[in-house]
């Protein structure tokens, strides 16, 4: 039986988002503060060491909020954090970004003791172990409250990848319904601290697509802007000159097929027209 | 309404008088040849619409026949009155021609101006006027620069107010109507290819170019050039035709 072991928790990260200004060094000092103060002191449960991150929303990227269900002591560590934070700045709205944890984890295994860098889902796994010998997926599904798929890639990262601190029943490469795990009783490494990789969530096409659209989105401002300066110096131009001028000017590779959406953008605009003599010319109309 | 000097009030009668046209159009014919009576003779004798004068009773009395009873203009109920009076279909092109020569702002809808001006230029008063009138603009269609103008024309007529471009379905129906005239061998194709791949509405640009492109690119695509000017959705669907193999790939 295996002891992952909250009490030997070397560090645990958080990642905190609120809604006003706000950086990592600041973060560090908020951190730092934290530690001295009286609430840290006296409430905290031992043992474990603890950083949370405070960053600005907007600031950084967004993440889908994750639910899931906290070990008691995290839980503990996450209410003082907040009633101190909130007692120094009164009026922010703090989120907890569960997806962006990490925490390094003790693990006594029968071949030598190990320790686990692992995000906080795997935490939270990993942890269902204490008590447990063999679960299935749908046991540690509602005793964690982690996102289905969150959850199967999760799994997967413990039992099906590099290193397999899990092990999955049947074996296979995709977690599946029904399928049930038990702690990995003869895992080795040659390290003795090991990085337990999480499983990516791979771009899907759509979203692919989605953000490519978004950049496009993006950049189609500067092209109209470009188009509009060198129309409004040139008066009359060609359209395979515009194109060549258009590419010096642009700092970003761009197709000509979206060169000419955007001109035909400006034409239904008005700022263009096309020559009536020749489609092949642009006007400029002021 | 009009002031002019006594001398040219005579010429007007004078004018009215020989040719036995109507004061507007003997005011046209004045005007254009900066009033010298022979001028406007030249004028008038040589462009024979002229000649047909309407009578502005008529007129508005075969306005009044068509005019719904709740607005002042003509609308559907209207004209499917006047196509069944000149016994053409409502979707026959040739009242695309007729609302071109009223330059009628949107489709099955003719105010009160665009009706009677329209028919006055005409030389229209009457329905039998109007029917023996028919196949003559149907001929006008044959005409390449006037087939350019209704073809723009259709455009503005047929979008939706207030909006800038036209709603796909329409445009879809108007190529149909107008390429059954001009013999584009790839409507069919291009409709098609507006529905799988665009679905969008469609620009005017796209619209008046779609016709050059009919115009100037031969059947086999062979002078082509995809480095030109052509709208983004005419270069994508010379690629869709390359795809589906309906040209060869050159």
């Amino acid at each position: 039986m295996v002891e992952f072991n909250f009490a030997h928790v070397m560090g645990c990260r958080f990642f905190l988002f609120f809604v006003a200004t706000g950086d990592i060094e600041l973060s560090k000092e908020i951190n730092e503060s934290f530690k001295q103060s009286s609430q840290a002191r006296t409430k905290l449960p031992s043992g474990i060491e603890m950083s949370v991150h405070v960053l600005t929303t907007g600031y950084w990227p967004t993440y889908p909020p994750m639910d899931v269900r906290l070990p008691h002591e995290l839980n503990v560590y996450q209410d003082i954090f907040k009633e101190f934070y909130l007692s120094k700045y009164s009026g922010r709205r703090l989120m907890w970004q569960n997806s962006l944890g990490h925490c390094v984890l003790k693990a006594e295994f029968p071949k030598g003791k190990k320790e686990l860098a692992v995000s906080l889902f795997q935490t939270v796994d990993l942890m269902q172990f204490n008590d447990a010998e063999r679960l299935s997926l749908g046991y540690i599904k509602d005793s964690t409250g982690i996102e289905d798929k969150e959850l199967r890639r999760t799994l997967q990262s413990l039992a099906c990848g590099k290193v397999r601190v899990l092990q999955k029943f049947p074996k296979g490469r995709d977690v599946d319904d029904g399928d049930t795990f038990t702690f990995n009783d003869s895992f080795t490494a040659p390290l003795y601290r090991i990085k337990v990789n999480a499983i990516q969530m791979k771009e899907t096409v759509e979203e692919n697509t989605s953000t490519t659209e978004r950049v496009f989105q993006d950049r189609q401002y500067q092209v109209d802007a470009a188009i509009v300066r060198i129309m409004k110096t040139r008066k009359v131009l060609s359209h395979t000159l515009l194109i060549t001028e258009l590419f010096q000017q642009l700092k970003f590779p761009i197709k000509p097929a979206d060169l000419k959406k955007r001109i035909e953008s400006l034409i239904d605009r008005e700022y263009l027209e096309r020559d009536k003599n020749n489609p092949q010319i642009y006007n400029y109309l002021a | 309404m009009h002031k002019s000097g006594r001398g040219q009030r005579e010429k007007l009668q004078q004018f009215i008088m020989i040719t036995g046209a109507s004061e507007k159009v003997a005011l046209q014919a004045l005007k254009s040849s900066d009033w010298h009576l022979e001028g406007a003779f030249d004028v008038f004798y040589s462009q024979p619409q002229l000649q047909t004068h309407t009578d502005s009773r008529h007129l508005e009395e075969l306005y009044n026949r068509y005019k719904d009873p709740r607005a002042d203009m003509i609308l559907v109920d209207g004209i499917s009155l006047l196509c069944n009076d000149l016994q053409v279909d409502p979707q026959d092109i040739v009242m695309l021609v007729v609302s071109w020569h009223m330059k009628a702002a949107t489709m099955c809808e003719f105010s009160k101006q665009e009706f009677v001006d329209g028919l006055e230029s005409l030389g229209i008063d009457s329905l039998d006027k109007f029917r023996e009138k028919i196949p003559f603009m149907r001929s006008e269609l044959k005409d390449e620069q006037k087939f350019r103008e209704m073809y723009n024309f259709a455009f503005g007529w047929a979008k939706e107010k207030g909006q800038k471009s036209l709603a796909l379905d329409t445009a879809i129906g108007m190529w149909q109507l107008l390429f059954a005239e001009k013999q584009w061998p790839y409507v069919e194709h291009w409709c098609q290819f507006l529905q799988a791949r665009h679905n969008k509405a469609i620009s005017r640009d796209t619209w008046s170019q779609l016709l050059e492109f009919a115009r100037a690119v031969d059947s086999s695509l062979s002078n082509y050039d995809a480095e030109g000017a052509w709208p983004y959705l005419i270069d994508e669907f010379v690629e869709y035709l390359k795809e589906n193999g309906v040209i060869q790939k050159g």
